[in-house]
This record gives structure tokens, C-alpha cells and sequence, in this order.
């Protein structure tokens, strides 16, 4: 059989934590208490629950689906702003149907009096 | 003046030269111990050592880890606790183990790369309005994502491992495994997991079998001599 090296004490003190939890346990023994040691699952669930983990996700999906839009958006450039068309496309025939038919309505009013 | 408990050994087991340790033998089997002042507490440090100690035993033979900080009184009190814990499983979980180790694997995925994945796999829409809900998505989509490529890179692996268990990872792009591996593939599989590109990948081993205790009752009941 080979002798396998023994491991360096830099990966063990990352593995440990994963340890503390595990092993024989004995019910009639004591067990001392462990100073300067983080329980990995106490970090576990803060990074499960963290809000900011979340928005840095929503944030890359959104800078992803940014670049998408503007790689679809890239022939019809000369409407303008780059990487926004998309949004833009809808605002735009919203303001120009009431700006045809106001000035209508004046010209139509001002021969009377 | 009390002890640390370390491990459970066979009693024909010899410490490496300089080892820290001492063995308090019962019948066929022998408690692994060093002695511990009263009333101070265990530091990193010390349970590192502790754990590298220990694992400098694996070449002379199995190693059962009794979990980090167990302390007893004296010699007898380590005595009663080899015997609470059965000396027939001790012997049985000793011959599962002979001449296996466990070995870590940790892949650290690249948190854009599984972003990028994650969307091209899914239509991305962008309005919910629960952000948190949205992250969560995510966030599981990660994790299934890691979890296939962790599979399909450390196939060769679990291809030599006589087990296999998922470990809690502190993030969602890391894949943290633990694998019982026979104690002659440990090199070989360190050199492959070390040929892996596009992930930072790391081996802690070869150490006690801490994650695969239970291999009693796993394996005895399909297919044991002893008909458990």
C-alpha cells in the first residue's frame, strides 16, 4: 500500500468546521468547549438567508438581460439611446397621439369669434 | 489532569514516530488519548493539530473518529467509554474501514459563469416584484447547476469511491463533497481533481471517515456474512 502524505494543516483547518459535528459520540463524556471556531452551519444559513447574495443575483440577471436586449436592439441604432430601444418602444406612440389631435381641436376654434 | 479522546483504533495499531497521542487498549481494541489540563478550552489551533495528528494514524491502519472536544476523567472513565460504544460495532465499522480514508473535495464554481448558466437555462422575466423570492430562484438554480457540473467533473471519482455524501457548502457556487476512497487512490485522485481547469478545485485528505460512521447499517443488511 502506498503511504499517502499526510494532509497540510491549511486545508484542515477549512475542512474542520465540517468536522466539529461529526464523529463517535460518547453520551456519558464531556466534551470541552471549542474557542475561536465558527460552526459552519451557523455561516451556512446567514449566506442561505443573506438579502444582499440575492441582489447581487437579480442585479447580474437584470445586467444580462440588459446585454441581451441590446445585442437584439443593435439594427434599428439610429432610434437613439443604445441598449434601451425596448424600453422606449412603447412610451413613444403614447406621447405623439394626443400632441396630432390638440392642435386640431385650436385651429378649428379660432375663425368663430 | 484529564484526557482528550481521539479515536478508536485496532490495539495491534502503532502510533507514528513522534505522534502526540498514547493508546489506552481494551481487549482487541484501544482508545486513542492525550493528556489535557483541567478546565482549558480547546483553540483552532490545538483541534487542527489535533485533527492533523490524527490523521497521520490512517497509513498504520482504520481510524473511528470520536467527535472533536470528547474528554474523559482517566483511563478507566476512556475504558467505559469504548465499551458504551459496543466493542462488536467498533470491530465491524473497523473492518468496513480497513484500508479506506475520506477525502474532501471542494470545486469553487465561478459565480459568473453560474449566473450566465443559470440564465441561458431559463427565461429571465425581470418583473416579479419579490425580490427575495426571485433570489431564492436563483440562488436554487445555482445550486442545481454546480451540483451537474460537480457530477459529471468528479465522475472518475465517485467511480473509484466505495461512498459518497454532499457536504454544507458556505456558498451556493461551491460543491463541497466527502469520499471514501481506498487509501492507495488518494494520490491519484488528488492529481486528477488537481488537472481541473475552469474551477478552483482543492483536496483535504486522506482523514478519518468521519462522514461514512454509519456504514453498518448502509451496508450490512443487503449483503452481510453475519446475516444483520
Amino acid at each position: 500500500m502506498t503511504a499517502p502524505a499526510v494532509p497540510n494543516t491549511g486545508g484542515l483547518s477549512d475542512v474542520l468546521n465540517v468536522l466539529l459535528d461529526k464523529g463517535l459520540v460518547i453520551d456519558a463524556s464531556v466534551r470541552v468547549s471549542l474557542i475561536g471556531i465558527e460552526i459552519l452551519a451557523i455561516d451556512i444559513k446567514v449566506v442561505i438567508a443573506s438579502v444582499d447574495t440575492y441582489i447581487r443575483y437579480l442585479e447580474a440577471m437584470q445586467r444580462l438581460e440588459v446585454t441581451r436586449r441590446g445585442l437584439a436592439a443593435a439594427p434599428p441604432a439610429a432610434q437613439g439611446i443604445g441598449g434601451t430601444y425596448g424600453l422606449l418602444a412603447s412610451a413613444v406612440p403614447a406621447m405623439v397621439t394626443p400632441a396630432v389631435v390638440t392642435p386640431a381641436a385650436v385651429q378649428v376654434e379660432e375663425p368663430q369669434p | 489532569m484529564s484526557l482528550h479522546l481521539h479515536g478508536v483504533v485496532r490495539a495491534l495499531h502503532r502510533l507514528p514516530d513522534g505522534s502526540p497521542f498514547r493508546m489506552v487498549a481494551l481487549e482487541d481494541l484501544a482508545v486513542v488519548v492525550s493528556d489535557r489540563p483541567d478546565g482549558l478550552a480547546l483553540t483552532e489551533q490545538e483541534a487542527v493539530a489535533q485533527l492533523a495528528a490524527l490523521c497521520a494514524l490512517l497509513p498504520g491502519g482504520p481510524v473511528l473518529p470520536l467527535r472533536i472536544g470528547t474528554t474523559a476523567v482517566d483511563e478507566a472513565a476512556a475504558r467505559t467509554a469504548v465499551l458504551a460504544l459496543g466493542p462488536p460495532a467498533l470491530r465491524h465499522h473497523l473492518d468496513q474501514l480497513d484500508g479506506m480514508a475520506e477525502l474532501h473535495v471542494r470545486l469553487a464554481f465561478d459565480e459568473d459563469t453560474a449566473l450566465r448558466a443559470v440564465y441561458e437555462k431559463r427565461t429571465f422575466t425581470g418583473r416579479r416584484t419579490d425580490t427575495l423570492a426571485e433570489g431564492e430562484l436563483i440562488a436554487r438554480e445555482i445550486v442545481a447547476w454546480r451540483r451537474k457540473e460537480a457530477e459529471a467533473l468528479l465522475a472518475p471519482v465517485s467511480a473509484v469511491a466505495r461512498s459518497t455524501a454532499l457536504l454544507p457548502a458556505p456558498e451556493h457556487t461551491v460543491e463541497l463533497r466527502a469520499y471514501l476512497l481506498p487509501l492507495d487512490q488518494i494520490e491519484a485522485v488528488r492529481a486528477a481533481v488537481a488537472a481541473f481547469t475552469d474551477v478552483t478545485a482543492t483536496c483535504t485528505g486522506p482523514l478519518p471517515a468521519y462522514n461514512f460512521l454509519d456504514l453498518k447499517q448502509q451496508q450490512t443488511r443487503p449483503s452481510s456474512r453475519w446475516g444483520w
